[in-house]
């Protein structure tokens, strides 16, 4: 190996241990035993370790629920706000901070039931920001009620007001005007790694529904349940191309199976983003030097 | 007074919380819609009222709605198309849905809301808090605490009675303390429906009825040319409540027998007292053990628990008070920057007070926010500092009790 190569991997090991400071011992996890979101944690930490991504950059915005509380279990600038609030948040911290890597890490609750208008706004909006849905079915952290997205695959003929049929994520995504549109599966967190690189990478608002079966409260759609469902998108589907989005959702209707990967990846023209000139420039112009002999 | 009806059902007696007591209540109020968004520590309700919906017990449309704004807004109109309904919440879940709460007095909606009592929030905490349901405090709902599950059993069919009166149509929030009421149980008489239902006539919205063959408007545009005079109406309607709350625990009496005595505020050991502890909720148990011990030595305090918060009872509480020679307001609430910043109870208090012949000197204590304990020693020590204003040794106005320098 060469010594080049040899320093890369050094750091890429530090980066990896980066995450893990301050963070775990801290905060025990409380999450369940065989929570989905465990995987979206580990997922998370190998696609932050892979882009090379610093604590002090990353500003992570959790919604109210349990899958919200994995900010606590990162290394890294946290927010912790509202029910239903985190999307707006992540765009008023973008905004104001454009070097902020901002990622939005909530549940199915959070985002499309008390949150639902946040989301379709910022789908409209395009920050450069990530959402990451924990899509559980449930309001875990309440211990158990139906969410918007509860119902999935269930072979019921009749509905009523009172319990309505699951919508779709990815078709709100893509009806509101979401310019990254992505499904993962916590069962396969190597998969996930991938999928929440790309969209970190992506210049908009990167959208992706992770399934993470709630072991405590949704015994339908379970590890066992969306194994023997979840497929990868073909590697030949044109993601730029809306129509073709909409067909690959309709085709794995049609087949009772749930696309795995990007849908829809389109990034948006847009004007160069007026922003307010802070920090850097207040930062240059201070004098740090009294604050760092006060620490001393 | 009416007797006890005579009825082929009985009494019985059960093992529940406070929770569980409001959701047998709704079964018992034969309540027709019934909202809910989760919310710690409503959501025990919810799970009551869930179980009775699937047992078959309870007919009713409950719909878990996807916020608290939507889910008032629901029960809202329901009521005003001639349901029965109940609702209700905690916290910030609570302060969620403040803009259908403030404008369902206006409407003249009698919905009866659970509010079980929550900080609020940030920076995280779910544990007791008064400032959640006293939010509403000036917009026209009726706000009554209760201490155990029988209470809140009884209160809540009384709730109904108050609120469906045409003379009121106002709606009531009832305070239950998150955790010490609402998932705690005790042994609760659950009335057989028959008494039930000779006590609480069906609902009904009369011309208010948003009906096909009454054609209304709900909520026009009034302006400035009519809205003074629907406040006026409101305040009138208030004002009939208060009349009407004795008249109703009369009856309440008489068909379930179980004597609450001043509906509006409870007296525990006043009789000989030198001073008085002043509170809501379930802070009474620790007060009342407490008292006991300090009777022992000789020290004479007393508890007066305030149930009706609104209508407030100004004037009988006055008279009450003017009895003592200093009054201890405890406050499991908080009012920022309001005058010598107290408790809400305690420039309630104060402003009841004003007017009165004799005007004790009054103490405000800021105890058990954010759910922390009200403790045994708590009461002593805000009870010793009482006495010894009573003794012309001059106390502080407000003292934070139990709190870390
Ligand atoms: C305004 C408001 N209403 C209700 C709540 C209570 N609450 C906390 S978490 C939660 C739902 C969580 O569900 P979800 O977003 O799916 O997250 P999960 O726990 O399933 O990961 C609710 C309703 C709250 N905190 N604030
Ligand atoms: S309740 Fe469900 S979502 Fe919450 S930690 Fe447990 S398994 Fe995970
Ligand atoms: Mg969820």
């Amino acid at each position: 190996m060469s010594d080049a190569k040899a320093e890369v991997k050094s750091q890429q090991k530090i980066s990896a241990k980066a995450w893990d400071e301050n963070a775990v011992p801290r905060h025990r996890i409380q999450w369940c035993p065989g929570c989905g979101d465990f995987g979206v944690l580990a997922a998370l930490k190998m696609a932050l370790t892979k882009l090379e991504v610093t604590p002090h950059e990353l500003l992570m915005v959790g919604g109210i629920g349990c899958s919200g509380q994995i900010r606590n279990y990162l290394n890294g600038n946290a927010f912790h706000g509202t029910h239903g609030g985190a999307l707006a948040y992540a765009l008023g911290a973008k905004m104001a901070n454009p070097d902020l890597k901002v990622i939005t890490l909530a549940g199915d609750g959070d985002t499309f039931a008390i949150g639902v208008e946040n989301f379709v706004h910022v789908c409209r909006r395009d920050p450069e920001v990530m959402l990451i849905i924990m899509d559980n079915g449930v309001y875990g952290l309440t211990k158990g009620q139906h969410s918007p997205t509860y119902g999935r695959g269930m072979d019921i003929t009749e509905w009523s007001e009172e319990s309505p049929p699951p919508f779709s994520p990815l078709r709100l995504a893509m009806t509101a005007g979401c310019t990254f549109v992505a499904q993962s599966f916590s069962g396969d967190p190597k998969h996930s790694a991938e999928i929440y690189a790309e969209a970190m990478q992506h210049r908009g608002f990167a959208m992706v529904n992770d399934f993470s079966p709630c072991v405590t409260y949704n015994k339908f759609n379970t590890y066992d349940w969306y194994k023997e469902r979840v497929e990868e998108i073909p590697a030949g589907h044109n993601t730029s191309d809306l129509n073709a989005a909409w067909e690959l959702l309709n085709d794995f209707d049609r087949r009772e199976k749930l696309p795995l990967g990007v849908v829809y990846r389109n990034p948006r023209r847009k004007k160069a983003a007026k922003r307010l000139p802070i920090w850097t420039e207040d930062l240059q112009k201070a004098n740090v030097a009294p604050l760092f002999q006060m620490f001393r | 007074m009416a007797q006890v009806i005579e009825s082929a059902q009985k009494e019985t007696e059960s093992l529940i919380s406070g929770s569980e007591a409001i959701a047998v209540a709704c079964k018992l109020a034969d309540v027709d819609v019934i909202t809910a968004y989760p919310i710690r520590p409503y959501d025990t309700v919810m799970q009551y009222v869930a179980k009775l919906v699937a047992n078959g017990e309870l007919d009713c449309e409950y719909i878990v709605a996807e916020s608290e704004h939507s889910q008032f807004e629901i029960v809202k109109h329901a009521s005003a198309a001639g349901a029965r309904v109940f609702c209700g919440s905690s916290g910030v879940g609570w302060m969620y849905a403040f803009e259908a709460l403030t404008v369902t007095p206006a409407l003249r909606i009698p919905m009866v809301a659970m509010v079980g009592n929550r900080a609020l929030d940030d920076p995280g905490a779910f544990g007791v808090e008064h400032n959640d349901a006293l939010a509403v405090r000036d917009l026209g709902w009726m706000l009554v605490w209760v201490d155990n599950a029988q209470e809140a059993l009884d209160t809540a069919l009384i709730a109904y009675r108050v609120a469906e009166d045409r003379k009121v149509f106002l709606p009531c929030a009832i305070g239950c303390d998150g955790a010490f009421l609402t998932h705690s149980q005790i042994l609760v008489k659950i009335p057989p429906q028959e008494w039930v239902s000779a006590f609480l006539p069906p609902y009904n919205r009369g011309d208010l009825l948003l009906h096909p063959d009454n054609p209304i408007t709900i909520a026009p545009q009034v302006n400035e040319d009519w809205l003074m005079e629907l406040r006026k109406q409101n305040d009138e309607a208030m004002k009939r409540a208060q009349k009407l709350i004795p008249q109703v625990y009369k009856e309440f009496t008489g068909i379930f027998n179980r004597n609450y005595g001043n509906p509006f505020f409870e007296e525990y050991q006043t009789e000989d007292a030198d001073v008085v502890l002043l509170g809501m909720g379930t802070m009474s148990m620790p007060v009342k053990v407490a008292i006991r011990q300090m009777r022992k030595e000789g020290k004479k305090v007393g508890f007066i628990r305030l149930r009706w918060f609104r209508p407030f009872p100004a004037e009988e509480l006055a008279e009450t008070l003017g009895r003592f020679k200093a009054v201890g307001v405890v406050d499991r609430d908080y009012s920022f920057g309001s005058p010598n910043f107290t408790g809400v109870l305690a420039t309630e208090i104060r402003a009841a007070l004003y007017p009165a012949a004799k005007r004790p000197p009054v103490l405000n204590f800021i105890c058990g926010l954010g759910g922390r304990e009200v403790t045994v020693p708590d009461v002593k020590r805000m009870s010793e500092m009482l006495l010894k204003q009573a003794s012309g040794e001059k106390q502080p106005i407000v003292t934070w009790v139990g709190i870390r320098e």
